[in-house]
């Protein structure tokens, strides 16, 4: 397990790089969500590397080599929830000094939206790294988008209720974190379990 | 000593193609050679042999070791793999893979990475995606054979290489099994390399198994004959394997033990049977 996350890091090194100079451009951008789109790319990383793993036949000789369904399917799993763990407290610390120049300190809203945020990209990965490993990159990425525009279907739809939620944010931090948090934990699970299902069928 | 591999009534099938009933031993500190065509189904017994797919039925013994035991891949960290290419990711230099390998493999072995990347003269800075054909076939076969592998599988590990190159890698095949334990599985496209440093030839046809047999056993086996039509049809037919009838006469491989001792007898290469075999079946 260890081998493939090292495997993958290498291959992320300059994907990394692409990525902290976007952060630092879109900062620039006045009213877009910074966080937003930094936790969003983090949890698209995993399906850059499986791109990458597909283009070199790594995938082949990995299944020739001693690693376990199991432990190919859960290092891009562990992948996502490293890099998005990382985008979620480089946005809050970036939130942090950006509040901090304008005079305007983070607040708990700040937090919950980046914590929701992270949330939704961590089931987005759920969602999507099944599709992923039963039909292919390819096919995943487009359904990766698809699951993007349902999500973007269901905020707006929900939007109302979300505006509720923020109107007092540090009542509702505590009321909807742990019931989302663990909603995003059992929904991974089941994923992995699906992913491995769908990996030890498929034919490499 | 028991086989490095057993491979008993497999089959696995893929929409137009299937690999039928294959009956294969692989006896422990010898090179057995896979040849056949393309699409005759020598990757597709690789892979089977390391569960990288699920066969349909059949049974297979890798170093003692049933393919549905639990701790299977424990065995797999004595086998090392070299396919049609090193397929490494491309941004990864020499010295990171050997960092990827060594948390991949328990039994890693850094000094002999070391000394196969001297050896071979690579580049441990420089990304694999700039390295040759030959630099990477090379890399693919140091790490194969740095966590001290009992059995290596080649899947066509010399295609494309140029002579020189394919020559270095034959005498390292021939190195690893000066070891009784060592043993080696090969497929490849180039009959002369396999007659080279094989001990045992499988060809494998339409993804039927034709024969399996010692390489020595086979050359004496087989002869080919330059014969006329009449010769032909006065010969045994239990005596002919496969026939080429040119303008001048009949050119046919024939089991030498059954041909009268006045036929005169041509030199008789392994690429000969082969391509006769393909052409005519085989008998055993």
């Amino acid at each position: 397990m260890k081998g493939l996350l090292l495997k993958d890091f290498y291959t992320l090194v300059v994907q990394m790089k692409l990525f902290l100079l976007m952060i630092a451009i879109f900062t620039l951008v006045p009213n877009f969500s910074m966080s937003g789109f930094a936790i969003v790319y983090a949890a698209m990383l995993p399906i850059t590397t499986l791109a990458y793993d597909e283009r070199s036949k790594w995938t082949q000789l990995a299944a020739m080599m001693p690693y376990t369904p199991t432990e190919l399917v859960v290092s891009k799993y562990i992948l996502g929830y490293v890099t998005v763990a990382g985008a979620f407290a480089l946005s809050l610390i970036a939130q942090a000094v950006i509040g901090s120049l304008k005079g305007s300190p983070i607040g708990g809203m700040d937090v919950l939206v980046v914590f929701i945020t992270a949330n939704i990209a961590l089931l987005i990965q759920a969602a999507n790294l099944p599709l992923i490993f039963h039909f292919g990159v390819e096919k995943g990425r487009l359904l990766f988008m698809g699951i993007i525009a349902a999500m973007v279907m269901i905020g707006m739809g929900a939007g109302t209720f979300l505006l509720t939620l923020f109107e007092n944010a540090s009542a509702a931090l505590l009321r909807w974190a742990i019931p989302a948090g663990s909603v995003t934990v059992i929904l991974n699970i089941l994923s992995i379990r699906i992913a491995v299902a769908m990996y030890e069928k498929r034919q490499y | 000593m028991p086989n490095a591999i057993e491979i008993k009534g497999l089959n696995k099938s893929y929409p137009g193609f299937l690999l039928e009933d294959i009956h294969l031993d692989l006896p422990r500190g010898s090179i057995l050679g896979l040849v056949g065509e393309n699409g005759a189904g020598k990757s597709t017994l690789i892979k089977l042999t390391l569960k990288a797919i699920n066969r349909d039925s059949g049974t297979v013994r890798v170093l003692d070791a049933d393919l549905d035991d639990p701790d299977f891949g424990r065995i797999k960290e004595e086998v090392g793999v070299v396919l049609d290419e090193a397929y490494y990711p491309e941004v990864l230099t020499a010295q990171q893979l050997e960092k990827v390998m060594a948390y991949t493999f328990s039994n890693w072995d850094r000094e002999a990475y070391q000394n196969y990347l001297k050896r071979f003269q690579l580049p441990e800075q420089k990304k694999f995606r700039n390295f040759s054909r030959g630099m990477k076939m090379k890399l693919a076969l140091a790490v194969a054979l740095s966590h001290d592998p009992k059995l290596l599988l080649l899947d066509e590990a010399t295609s494309g290489l140029d002579p020189m190159i394919r020559d270095e890698m034959l005498d390292l095949f021939n190195e690893f099994t000066r070891e009784e334990n060592h043993s080696i599985l090969i497929s490849s496209h180039i009959v002369s390399d396999l007659e080279k440093v094989c001990d045992y030839i499988a060809f494998l046809h339409q993804g039927k198994l034709l024969l399996c047999e010692e390489k020595d056993r086979l050359v004496e086996k087989y002869a080919v004959v330059k014969i006329g039509r009449q010769d032909l049809e006065a010969l045994d037919p239990e005596a002919l394997a496969g026939k080429r009838e040119g303008k001048y006469g009949v050119e046919a491989l024939v089991y030498r033990d059954l041909i009268p001792s006045t036929f005169a007898t041509e030199h008789t290469s392994l690429e000969d049977i082969i391509l006769f075999l393909a052409k005519g079946g085989a008998r055993g």
